[in-house]
């Protein structure tokens, strides 16, 4: 119980890092934050106590039902890797994005990045 | 039944994001040979051979097919692309209206460098798009809504303007925080349910409600989903990225952004979610209709007060998705309280039918005032003037757009808006429906300004030197225009058409995910 | 004495022995990947850490030799390519599965736990890995041959780009 709610925690820091601060690279670290933090509510969803990481050991030739039952989630795992990558894709999007807006404004302030009105 | 040629035409679902996916891939190779028209032929024979697929399973495939990939049946947790009558409406109008781009792009773009970047991000936009739409469970979902949205952070972004750049970053900050909610939905009816398959989901979310009373999380779970999409489909308050990241970008893209990508994503979806999932109900159809009736409002007092014309466009983009969340809005409150579903299923052909034409009119709007800036260089109203002489073409193309977005008869737009206001009168709500009225009155006002600004009077100082724009351009525009005449008056004047098109779509919404028999009820609380 | 770019004498040495291992272990990781941990994306990360290694250890210069940028452009486009194209295969079906579906696993697959016993598993993940590789290592490159091209002394923006025009860098 107290696992989800930290993960919600984390997630709720990476928010607040997205609102309140003013440097861009500090947006696409809380940006980052809360991704981690989704990632680790998957993790911990398919988490099972006293479970074996889900990796078929070649001892058990190819039996599975006892391993099932014991073994932590698969399917989630499988899940967090493609989510990672897709916030991988992000931050390099981001990064890139927060380089070009450096080379035009010259700054990093969010408050003087401000041409748009209306 | 479902075949042509021999070839059944269900085995090629997997074509719609292979080939534009394809393409995208082979773009930045072979931009390195330099050779300009063999990306553009590459460009247009992928965009033509996914409108050609588009209309061919149209018209050949009927009833609801799953698609397994790879052959992982259940009860393996495979993957599956799913094609009924939503889903293939949908794809009828994101491949029509992306061909119709690509051509207009292909002209437009020969003033920027890097078109092989373009066009791969572009057809990478559609891959995302189509998967989006193809898509039967949780996951494929978020994945092709990514792929989709991070081709369009990049793609307003292109010209690498300070404009342009600080409206991306914006969008891009917004748009991951909505994918990151619909990501923690997903997590939570994981943990719920144990599957990811959108059938199994909304048979594992009708027993949860026949079980247990007092289970909230399902309402937690869709309460996640509607804000991730509302935000994806420009819902006020949701809405803040739009009026920036939508004029930035190009003209083509905008067309594509406003045109069908927050139908795509953030519509679709919606609605996926909210009828198929969870099945209508009172909660959600409420929130439904609140969020539209105030982007309605919202977004056409904005847009009244706005001197730049793509700025003001976008505004009403709000406006009308608004528009259509109501419609469905409307329709899942009548089936959530057991009402005549002969009007639950008005509101919802209203909604699509709305659908169909604002992605019409509105990028044949976007496309319109790219051919403006093309030629002048400016889209400020108050420097435009005495377009009407100096580009006949495009002047008439943006005359029947600004008329059919008004909802000025017999042009499609009215059709669609008169079928969504007697639906949601029907429905008992009057209140709503004299809004609607209202906000269709103040939309003819913004677009009479519109006319008046840029295309009467006499020629400025920038407009002066005006000439009608390629006819690359101009071909897709006339195209779109006769689209918006003809639509509404085929829909209704032209059964078959309207039952072998919409008609699927609606069900489909109306009565649920054939293949899991029917709707899964949340119920009334 | 000019120092060369990038780190001291005991990094470049250590990475000069220590990059190939890292490469083959890669390597490893990636034929283990359908019966342990491990997987085209271990490899890809693997494989484009250990050429990043190279990166900050020898500077940009020596980077940008080390692998040719057309080289790593390729490898990137070329792996996606691959990647799709062995799911089209697929189409061509098996005794099993006659008429074909995407991604099928069309290749024989062996008994568990041999390395050739994963189908197409494993060319999809040789596919994956390559092109993740080829990713990171490609554009943390062009964003540190990016920062080079900024006059640090002065907090100017640095190009002023005319309008309608793509500023793509000239190296690509």
């Amino acid at each position: 119980m107290l696992v989800y709610v930290l993960c919600l925690a984390l997630m709720a820091v990476g928010i607040y890092a997205m609102v309140a601060k003013k440097n861009v690279v500090k947006i696409i670290i809380g940006l980052m934050v809360t991704e981690y933090a989704v990632n680790m509510l998957l993790v911990v969803i398919g988490w099972r106590t006293g479970g074996v990481p889900p990796i078929l050991p070649e001892s058990s030739g190819g039996a599975t039902t006892r391993f099932l039952a014991h073994a932590v989630d698969p399917l989630a795992q499988a899940l967090i890797m493609t989510s990672i990558i897709v916030s991988l894709a992000v931050l390099l999007v981001s990064v890139a994005l927060a380089i070009r807006i450096h080379q035009k404004y010259g700054t990093f302030d969010i408050t003087e990045i401000r041409k748009l009105k209306g | 039944m479902n075949g042509v040629f021999g070839i059944d035409v269900n085995n090629l679902l997997p074509l719609f994001v292979a080939i534009p996916l394809g393409v995208a891939f082979l773009m930045p190779m072979a931009a390195k040979l330099r050779r300009e028209r063999l990306l553009d032929v590459v460009a247009l024979l992928a965009a033509l051979s996914l409108f050609a697929l588009a209309v061919m399973l149209m018209r050949v495939a009927s009833g609801s097919t799953v698609y397994w990939v790879g052959n992982w049946k259940p009860p393996i947790p495979g993957i599956c692309l799913v094609s009924d009558g939503l889903s293939r409406l949908m794809l009828l109008v994101v491949n029509v209206v992306a061909f119709l781009i690509t051509i207009y792009a292909a002209e437009y773009m020969k003033r920027y460098t890097g078109i092989g970047l373009f066009y791969s991000l572009f057809f990478s936009m559609i891959a995302g798009m189509n998967g989006v739409v193809l898509a039967g469970d949780f996951f494929n979902l978020y994945v092709f809504i990514e792929v989709a949205s991070l081709s369009s952070y990049v793609l307003v972004a292109f010209g690498i303007e300070a404009e342009q750049l600080e409206a991306s970053f914006k969008y891009l900050v917004l748009g991951s925080i909505s994918t990151l909610v619909v990501l923690t939905g997903v997590v939570l009816l994981y943990s719920l349910t144990g599957t990811l398959n959108m059938a199994q989901v909304g048979r594992e979310m009708g027993r949860i409600a026949a079980a247990g009373a007092g289970a909230k999380a399902p309402y937690l779970a869709l309460g996640l989903f509607m804000a991730g999409f509302a935000l994806k489909a420009a819902m006020v308050p949701f809405h803040a990225w739009l009026p920036d990241a939508h004029p930035a970008a190009p003209a083509p893209v905008s067309a594509m952004l406003s045109g069908v990508l927050i139908k795509a994503i953030g519509v679709y979806a919606l609605v996926r979610i909210t009828f198929n999932v969870f099945g209508p109900s009172i909660g959600a159809a409420w929130v439904l209709m609140t969020l539209g009736t105030i982007s309605m409002v919202v977004g056409v007092f904005l847009a009244v007060g706005q001197w730049d014309l793509k700025r003001l466009l976008a505004y009403h983009s709000i406006s009308q998705m608004g528009y259509v969340v109501l419609a469905f809005g409307v329709g899942a409150e009548v089936l959530a309280n057991h009402g005549p579903v002969a009007v639950a299923s008005l509101a919802v052909f209203g909604g699509l039918f709305h659908m169909m034409n604002h992605a019409a009119f509105k990028s044949l709007l976007f496309l319109t005032s790219g051919a403006i800036e093309y030629a002048t260089g400016t889209r400020q109203l108050k420097e435009l003037g005495g377009l009407a002489k100096l580009m006949p073409v495009t002047s008439s193309c943006c005359r029947i757009a600004s008329l059919s977005i008004a909802g000025v008869p017999p042009f499609s737009g009215f059709w669609s808006k008169l079928v969504i206001i007697i639906a949601v009168v029907q429905a008992g709500h009057v209140v709503l429906g004299t809004i609607a009225v209202i906000v269709s009155f103040m939309t003819l006002v913004s677009f009479v300004k519109v006319q008046r600004y840029v295309l009467g009077g006499e020629p400025s100082e920038k407009t002066a030197g005006a000439r009608e724009v390629p006819a690359g351009m101009a071909i897709p525009m006339v195209t779109l225009s006769a689209v918006c005449l003809v639509l509404g008056v085929v829909v209704f004047l032209y059964p078959p058409f309207t039952d072998s098109v919409i008609g699927p779509a609606r069900d489909v919404v109306v009565r649920g995910l054939e293949y899991i028999g029917g709707p899964g009820p949340m119920g009334k609380p | 004495m000019k120092t060369p770019p990038g780190m001291s004498v005991i990094v470049r040495t250590t990475t000069r022995v220590v990059s190939g291992f890292i490469l083959i272990f890669g390597c490893y990781v990636l034929a283990s990947g359908h019966s342990g941990p491990g997987g085209g994306f271990a490899f890809g990360v693997i494989v484009a850490l250990a050429l990043l290694l190279v990166l900050l250890a020898f500077g940009r210069e020596a980077a940008k030799k080390f692998i040719h940028r057309r080289i790593v452009a390729l490898a990137a486009g070329s792996s996606v390519l691959a990647l799709l194209v062995i799911g089209l295969l697929g189409y061509l079906g098996t005794p099993e599965a006659p008429g074909g579906s995407f991604f099928l696993q069309f290749l024989p697959q062996g008994k568990p736990f041999q390395t050739l016993s994963g189908g197409t598993a494993l060319l999809a993940d040789l596919a994956v890995g390559v092109m993740l590789a080829a990713l990171i290592f490609g554009v943390l490159t062009s964003l540190s041959l990016f920062h080079g091209r900024q006059r640090p002394d002065t907090s100017e923006p640095v190009e002023e780009v005319a309008p309608n025009h793509v500023d793509v860098p000239k190296e690509e």
